[in-house]
């Protein structure tokens, strides 16, 4: 214990290390650690990249044997690091070996990038006492964001893709972000883990459902099970009610009609898939039809369109169950109808912001596409519409529909999920067999623990349901803001940064830096005291509120309506939801993007705002722009001028885009974006509070 | 610019657009036709594609630019912009599938509103490997094709059958379009031709203008 104690003394100990690889030469780095917060697992990453190691190497520490002779010992565990730690006289150095081992065939430097499954570990808890406090933690973590920057531009890394990339998720870090009822905890940075690197195959299963709003708010993993398990007998009986009259025969024109379509459709959908393949009778086939179907009968106004079973497919093939991809298509196609609508005004309506997009971020492309008159973009037509589905293997399309997916504010239902459109007459509505939840004590109590531990006091009753306390839930709090990426998740590993310091080639350097070391975490000492940081206002809670998902009557308004609108009820039938988006000043300070084009300041107000842009899907605009952005070259080198030349030669890239290439960018584009709409947001409110003179 | 049209070969540069209902066979038709290939369990069209194929007809060079296009109805919105300055028209119905005929029957009235005489009509009945469900008969199709001054073919992408000729009939017949209106556009004002129809070229007289470099 006292151990413990004597490492929460310690500030920065100052790391030297020595690479030998066994044939050249040793290579020397020297940086700081700040051992509050460095476990061993960020130790190894620390300095997988400080040597820009890809494959397996062990670490040891030099320390004073029995006999008092200095020897290298093994550095293995926490249990390791702390010995060396504590080993250590004041102002010595830590001494650290590492030894390279063969590198694995295969093993490529995306798996070792981001800590994955760091946050949350009780051991890096029970090293850093500032995880009780994680806003003094937080605070000190932005305050010298500046540091990091240009730490992190000396280590000779991929500084984008660690920024904007991570792992799928795995099981792991999955149950990290389930509390001991199996209730779903932070729900943000759930989503965000999944924007940043989607999912792993067999989890799809479960994360899937999640985002895709099929469940109310706050239920334990028992309830989603049972509330699962109604919806899954409520869907055969909808499914049933046609189904007995398809096989009587006593079609009705309708029936007719939709099943006629279907079946042409579901005979051509991903039959290359093995899932799929076969002969026609293949129950998947069948399964996906009685999907289709289903929806149809119970939606007439949207009925079935092409496209739609590409959407349905891909939910098949994770659920592996009929039901269950019911249901979660009805979650998805809850915001997607839009899409399939005959007036096409949501298609035009993304087209026109694709088209902004371009122009902002790349106006001399844009103006070729107008010259060309090319700029209808229609070659985008099935990107739009099944979001992008089609463009990528299968394999990739899954990937993406995920990230996609992840990238909106959770909207999951204030009761449950309609399985049939509102008004829709179904006569054997018993509704014997609606879902209830679990005893409501428990659900309560379990609820306002998890208001704690997410560090924020809750300040009112739900937005969502309006129903007051009862509904409240740490998640409302978060849940209606866009995926930021430079949130705890991605930039963990930069936390642990903090005080990393590390050299290049020259020892005159390394000595320069090292003193950098104090002086920039006293001048983070004192950044931290001013209260006026964007961090700290998210801190006390000072939030803006704006409706996201207008209907589309309100697009046009402008900022200054925004009070206005927050409080207009929406006309969809998805609730009054709200957005909160605050970014940390780190974003903003970073020169990562050197390289990203950097569009004039006149046209940053000319953007759509996010809650428009898109129709409900901001970033699926944002992927679509890059897939043009990173065309834009050969397109305008080959002279491809008329829009025919476009469509083929996009056509021949379906199912061959590099898909990592263009979510990364995608997603760097995008976070550019959200932190410029936030600070003209900010400069509106201070606009209108200026004039209130209310505070 | 002194120009002698009579000897030297033409080349033209045709517009064909394919309509129809969605799953008639109209991608099958034209992946026969410019790949020769034939794929059971094609996915449906969501957007129009390009392709182009190139074919020699006496003395005369035809570059074909086809679009397929989305058949569900509702992609109809779409239409034009794919079927506006097109030299022809393909209109594809499933003979089993008499529904699809009404709807070639559509496009007929809506391309005769927009597009007036200027533009070749083909109708096609594909699937005829399918001979036993048919349930839009020879005649009803070819009576009615005639009617309205369209050709009309029976098909099979699936077996290869009729696919070619439907393709070398109708650039034979915008042959002929071009040039009956080269010829009252000559005889309106002789001296004008450079005002003629964009869809001919001259070979052996490659005008000043920038040539396009060749694509990636
Ligand atoms: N038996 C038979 N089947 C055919 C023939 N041509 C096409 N098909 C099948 O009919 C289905 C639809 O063909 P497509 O070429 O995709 O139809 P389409 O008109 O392009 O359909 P959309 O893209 O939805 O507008 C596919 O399953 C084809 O295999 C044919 O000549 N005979
Ligand atoms: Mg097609």
């Amino acid at each position: 214990m006292t151990d413990v104690f004597a490492l929460h003394q310690m500030d920065a100990v100052k790391v030297r290390v020595k690479k030998c690889d066994g044939q050249n030469t040793a290579v020397y780095k020297k940086f700081s650690i700040d051992p509050r917060i460095t476990s061993f697992e960020v130790l190894r990453k620390l300095l997988s990249k400080a040597f820009n190691i890809r494959g397996e190497f062990s670490i040891s520490y030099l320390a004073r044997d029995e006999a008092g002779k200095p020897t290298y010992t093994s550095l293995l565990s926490d249990w390791d690091l702390d010995a060396a730690l504590l080993g250590l006289s004041p102002d010595s150095h830590l001494r650290l070996k590492v030894d390279l081992q063969p590198v694995e065939e295969g093993y490529n430097d995306w798996d070792i990038i981001c800590p994955v499954d760091l946050p949350d570990e009780p051991s890096s808890a029970m090293r850093s006492p500032s995880s009780s406090h994680p806003l003094s933690f937080r605070d000190k973590f932005i305050s010298i964001s500046k540091t990091m920057d240009m730490v992190t531009k000396a280590l000779n890394l991929s500084e984008v893709e660690r920024r904007y990339a991570k792992p799928p998720m795995t099981d792991v870090e999955y149950r990290n972000f389930l509390d001991s009822d199996g209730r779903l905890v932070r729900p943000l940075e759930f989503r965000r883990s999944v924007f940043l690197g989607g999912v792993d195959h067999n989890l799809r299963k479960y994360v899937w459902r999640l985002i895709l709003n099929v469940f109310p708010d706050g239920l334990a993993g028992q309830e989603r099970l049972d509330y699962m398990k109604a919806k899954s007998t409520e869907y055969y009986r909808i499914r049933d009610s046609w189904k007995a009259r398809f096989s009587n025969g006593e079609m009705t024109h309708q029936l007719q009609f939709i099943t006629n379509l279907v079946r042409k459709d579901v005979l051509r959908t991903d039959r290359t898939q093995k899932f799929y393949a076969g002969s026609d009778e293949n129950k998947n086939v069948l399964a996906l039809f009685n999907v289709l179907t289903t929806y149809a009968m119970t939606h007439p106004s949207v009925s079935y369109c092409q496209g739609m079973s590409d959407l349905a497919s891909p939910l098949l093939v994770v659920m592996k169950d009929e039901a269950h991809a019911y249901i979660c298509f009805c979650g998805l196609m809850k915001r997607m109808k839009r899409n399939f609508r005959s007036d096409g005004l949501s298609l035009t309506l993304k087209f026109d912001h694709l088209k902004k997009i371009i122009a902002y971020y790349d106006p001399e492309f844009h103006s070729y596409l107008v010259q060309n008159d090319c700029d209808e973009l229609l070659f985008c037509y099935r990107w739009l519409l099944v979001e992008l589905k089609r463009e990528f293997a299968f394999e990739d399309a899954l990937h993406i529909l995920e990230v996609i997916w992840s990238s909106l504010p959770p909207d999951p239902p204030a009761h449950e999920l309609e399985l049939t459109e509102m008004g829709f007459f179904d006569e054997g509505d018993d509704s014997g067999l609606h879902f209830t939840r679990g005893d409501p004590r428990t659900t309560t109590s379990s609820k306002s623990s998890s208001g704690h531990s997410s560090g924020r006091p809750s300040k009112r009753g739900s937005v969502i349901s309006g129903e007051g306390d009862d509904q409240s839930h740490s998640s409302s709090e978060d849940s209606n803001d866009y995926v930021l990426m430079s949130d705890s998740l991605t930039d963990n590993l930069e936390k642990q940064l903090v005080y990393l310091e590390i050299s290049t080639a020259d020892a005159s350097q390394r000595c320069r830096n090292a003193s950098e070391v104090s002086s920039s975490s006293a001048d983070s000492q004192c950044r931290l005291a001013r209260p006026s940081s964007a961090y700290s206002m998210d801190n006390t809670l000072t939030d803006s509120k704006v409706e996201f998902l207008l209907p589309p009557s309100n697009i046009s308004r402008t900022n200054s309506d925004l009070s206005d609108i927050s409080s207009l009820p929406s006309a969809d039938a998805s609730p009054t939801a709200v957005v909160r988006r605050r970014w940390p000043q780190s974003v903003m300070d970073s020169g990562v993007d050197a390289s990203a084009p950097s569009p004039s300041e006149s046209s940053k107000s000319q953007l759509p705002r996010p809650q428009e842009l898109g129709d409900g899907n901001p970033f699926l605009i944002f992927l679509c722009a890059t897939i043009l952005l990173q065309q834009r070259d050969c397109i305008m080198s080959n002279q491809m001028q008329q829009h025919f030349e476009l469509a083929m030669h996009f056509d021949k890239l379906i199912k061959r885009h590099n898909l990592h290439k263009i979510l990364l960018q995608a997603r760097r584009l995008f976070t550019d974006y959200l932190k410029t709409q936030q600070s003209l947001q900010d400069e509106a409110e201070s606009h209108a509070e200026d004039g209130a003179h209310n505070f | 610019m002194a120009a002698s049209a009579v000897a030297s070969p033409r080349v033209h540069d045709f517009k064909v657009v394919l309509l129809g209902e969605g799953c008639v066979g109209k991608t099958s038709l034209v992946l026969r036709y410019v790949e020769n290939k034939f794929n059971e369990k094609h996915e449906s069209t969501l957007q129009a594609s390009f392709l182009t194929k190139k074919l020699t007809i006496g003395n005369r060079r035809v570059n074909l630019s086809i679009w397929d296009t989305a058949g569900q109805e509702r992609f109809h919105a779409l239409g034009p912009i794919y079927y506006r300055d097109s030299n022809g028209a393909i209109l594809t119905y499933d003979i089993t599938d008499d529904d699809s005929f009404q709807k070639v029957k559509n496009w007929v009235k809506e391309l005769k509103k927009m597009l007036g005489t200027d533009i070749m009509l083909t109708i096609i009945g594909n699937k005829t490997d399918l001979e036993k469900q048919r349930n839009v008969s020879v005649e009803t199709a070819e009576q009615y094709a005639e009617s309205v001054g369209a050709t009309h073919f029976q098909t099979s992408a699936k077996l290869n059958r009729g696919v070619e000729e439907v393709f070398l009939d109708l650039s034979r017949r915008m042959i002929e379009q071009a040039d009956k209106q080269d010829a009252e556009k000559r005889a309106l004002s002789p001296s004008s031709r450079s005002t003629a129809a964009g869809n001919v070229v001259l070979l052996e007289e490659t005008p000043a203008a920038p040539i396009k470099s060749g694509c990636c």
